[in-house]
């Protein structure tokens, strides 16, 4: 329509940042790498733009962009981590770290860093094979992501969410992994065409099926032990790859760090919420979040340095008064739920909404596992009292106490097309919702995981949405 | 200040005036002559691609469009070229139709090219039918191949026209919920046989403003006066 619209202009990190960066500790990754802020910056700044374009890329509607808010400095560690995972994975691997893929919600980290492996979710695995090749712009990754998803539908079905994608890049080769474990939880409709691409697949991987008791079984003993059972039997499957060994005080160990994380990363959200003026954009507040239930291939005790500098730089910018870049005055304040798929938290934050909290991820924060007895138990005992993972009625109640604490204006229930359980319960959460917490609700199907482009229909609801609310 | 709304297909600019002015959206830059982009409040799937002050969806542009001619309407169904919008105004809720090309302007135009017609020319041909052709399928690549079959059954060209504006109406209709001042807008409206197949299958007059493909146009521009 203009000319001005195929013109492209790329993120820069201003030399002002490089100190305020300089002066934070350095990333130490589960294999043992240790990155220093100076390499960090030398990466954002110099071989990161050439080699993912797309990311830097600051339309507004590209979901994979870097957060804009430059003066964050935490956020630039988490652009850090998402933008190096490729070359993270494929060096771990070279290290014997194995590589799990974990799909199907209701669980927590922990055990797979306890066994010394990597838990991939299909988003991450989208994520290697976003950076797999040099240089490419939104819409050739766009096209490539398409491609191996479209490989996908052909081989299994045209019924499957996007994350067919994931399977189909692990299936063809396109990206390597030691074991498929997904969690057999209702959250995740997907889960069988794992399954069965696993089945059709000419490579062959261990597939270990974790079987999570459904239907609030967290307090019936027989669930606890028999998930219990579960987990340790994947664990002694992970060790089984490593011939590594691991005590209980190890996965005792790990448990601390990984409460101590969801705890911080939950601190940072009682604090974002407290503040008058929202502290970060909807990008970085994401990324807290996601990093506070998975650390992406970094050691716990880093994360939590991470956690921890992101927590004094929130509370420093609530004092100053100092808003999340991007972010209109007084944006309309929208709670998310759903599951893989969100509002896109740029055109959010330009249509005059902030996203304030996202129920999957969120309720994955408020998971304390118990430190001690025994961890298998403990661990089941946890998860299976995930709020997301409840009966609709339950997960819909919590969902109005978090919407009530993040003084959320109205929520958007998203759910990608294909995912069944999702797309099924939409609408009752979304109902409760609008008579417990009293604001207006949406839900949208939309057919965006995993695409950079070509959104515009399901972002125009959105929009509308954040207006009806102005 | 202006209003404009520059859709998948047309593109019209409301003037303080009260003129209107539409061309085909490519042409858009033919409405804005002279006009600084700080007099300019856009809406439309292109309304972040032109030039503007300020940028807001169809759906609230049509609200504050439809409102300027029946300040009491409850419901509003946007028929645009690309999708079909249902704003229920009275809870701030809304439903789009946009996956599927039926019960969209495009639906109508791909009928209209595979009959070797004008879009304009649906209305009085849906006028001249006899008796509208039976087509089941709200699906436009389906309801194509219907047509076919009717017309090698020898159904005349007015009535698979009337057929096909049936099955139009039978796929917007469900959208519509139930309320007593239902506004239709949007430049499909401007086909008389499409709405009296819409206003028979709903079982209920609609509410059609003057100039129905104006209507967001000029909810931007009213915008734009109530919320500076
Ligand atoms: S979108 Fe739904 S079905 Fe697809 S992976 Fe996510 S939870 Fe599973």
């Amino acid at each position: 329509m203009s000319n001005q619209a195929n013109k492209v202009k790329f993120l820069t990190y201003p030399e002002r940042i490089r100190s305020r960066l300089e002066r934070t500790g350095e990333i130490v990754f589960i294999d043992g790498q240790h990155v220093t802020p100076s390499q960090i910056w030398q990466f954002m700044t110099e071989e990161a733009p050439k080699r993912f374009p797309y990311a830097y890329d600051t339309k507004t509607y590209n979901i994979v962009r870097l957060s804009d808010d430059v003066d964050f400095v935490s956020g630039i560690k988490y652009n850090y981590i998402e933008l190096t995972w490729r070359d993270r994975m494929l060096a771990a691997r070279s290290k014997g770290i194995p590589l799990i893929l974990n799909e199907g919600g209701g669980q927590t980290r922990d055990p797979y860093y306890a066994a010394g492996a990597i838990p991939l979710r299909p988003g991450a695995v989208s994520t290697w094979v976003r950076e797999m090749e040099d240089g490419l712009d939104l819409h050739q990754i766009d096209l490539r992501n398409t491609a191996i998803m479209e490989s996908g539908r052909k081989l299994i079905t045209i019924e499957a969410c996007n994350q067919i994608g994931a399977h189909a890049a692990i299936s063809d080769g396109v990206v390597d992994v030691d074991m498929l474990a997904p969690f057999l939880c209702l959250r995740c409709s997907d889960v069988a065409y794992l399954v069965e691409k696993h089945r059709s697949s000419q490579r062959s991987y261990p597939l270990q099926l974790i079987d999570y008791p459904i239907n609030n079984q967290v307090n019936k003993e027989w669930a606890v032990e028999y998930f219990a059972s579960n987990l340790k039997r994947l664990i002694a499957s992970i060790l089984n790859i490593t011939s590594a060994g691991m005590t209980e005080d190890g996965l005792k160990e790990e448990i601390k760090l990984h409460n101590k994380m969801r705890r911080l990363a939950l601190d940072i959200h009682e604090l974002w919420w407290s503040a008058n003026i929202p502290p970060t954009n909807s990008t970085d507040f994401n990324n807290i979040r996601i990093f506070g239930n998975d650390p992406c291939g970094v050691s716990a005790i880093s994360a939590i340095s991470i956690l921890e500098e992101t927590k004094q730089e929130v509370h420093e910018r609530i004092k100053n008064s100092i808003k999340g870049a991007g972010l209109t005055d007084d944006p309309v304040r929208l709670f998310a739920c759903g599951s893989c798929v969100s509002p896109n938290p740029t055109v959010v934050d330009r249509a005059g909404g902030v996203v304030v909290g996202k129920d999957d991820w969120l309720s994955g924060l408020y998971i304390e596992v118990k430190e001690n007895g025994n961890p298998y138990g403990n661990l089941a005992k946890a998860n299976l009292s995930i709020s997301y993972e409840q009966p609709i009625e339950v997960r819909a109640l919590w969902t109005v106490e978090q919407i009530k604490k993040s003084k959320a204006d109205g929520m958007i229930f998203m759910h990608q097309w294909g995912c069944n359980y999702q797309s099924a319960v939409s609408r009752m959460v979304a109902d409760i919702v609008k008579e417990k917490a009293g604001i207006p609700t949406l839900v949208i199907e939309v057919d965006e995981l995993d695409k950079a482009e070509a959104l515009e229909q399901s972002q125009n609801r959105v929009e509308s949405f954040i207006e009806m609310l102005r | 200040m202006i209003g404009l709304d520059v859709g998948s297909t047309t593109a019209k600019a409301a003037y303080p005036e009260g003129k209107f002015r539409i061309v085909e959206s490519r042409n858009w830059r033919e409405l804005t002559d002279g006009i600084a982009p700080c007099d300019i409040v856009s809406t439309g799937y292109f309304r972040k691609s032109v030039p503007h002050k300020l940028a807001i969806t169809e759906i609230t542009a049509a609200a504050f469009g439809a409102r300027e001619y029946f300040p009491d309407a409850e419901v509003i169904v946007d028929i645009g070229g690309q999708d079909t919008k249902v704003i229920d105004l009275r809870n701030n809720t809304f439903l789009l139709n946009d996956k599927c090309s039926a019960g969209t302007g495009a639906f109508l135009e791909f009928t209209a090219k595979y009959l070797g017609i004008q879009v304009s020319e649906l209305g009085d041909l849906h006028m001249r039918a006899k008796k509208a052709a039976q087509l089941n399928s709200t699906c436009g690549v389906f309801a194509i191949s219907e047509m076919i079959s009717r017309m090698v059954e020898g159904a005349s060209v007015e009535d698979v026209v009337a057929g096909m504006h049936y099955s139009f109406a039978r796929r917007v209709a469900k959208l519509i919920p139930e309320a007593d001042r239902i506004v239709l807008i949007g430049g499909t409206v401007k086909n008389r046989g499409l709405t009296a197949a819409l206003e028979e299958v709903a079982g209920k007059r609609f509410l059609i403003p003057p100039a129905p493909q104006t209507v967001n146009a000029l909810g931007a521009l009213r915008y734009s006066e109530e919320r500076p």
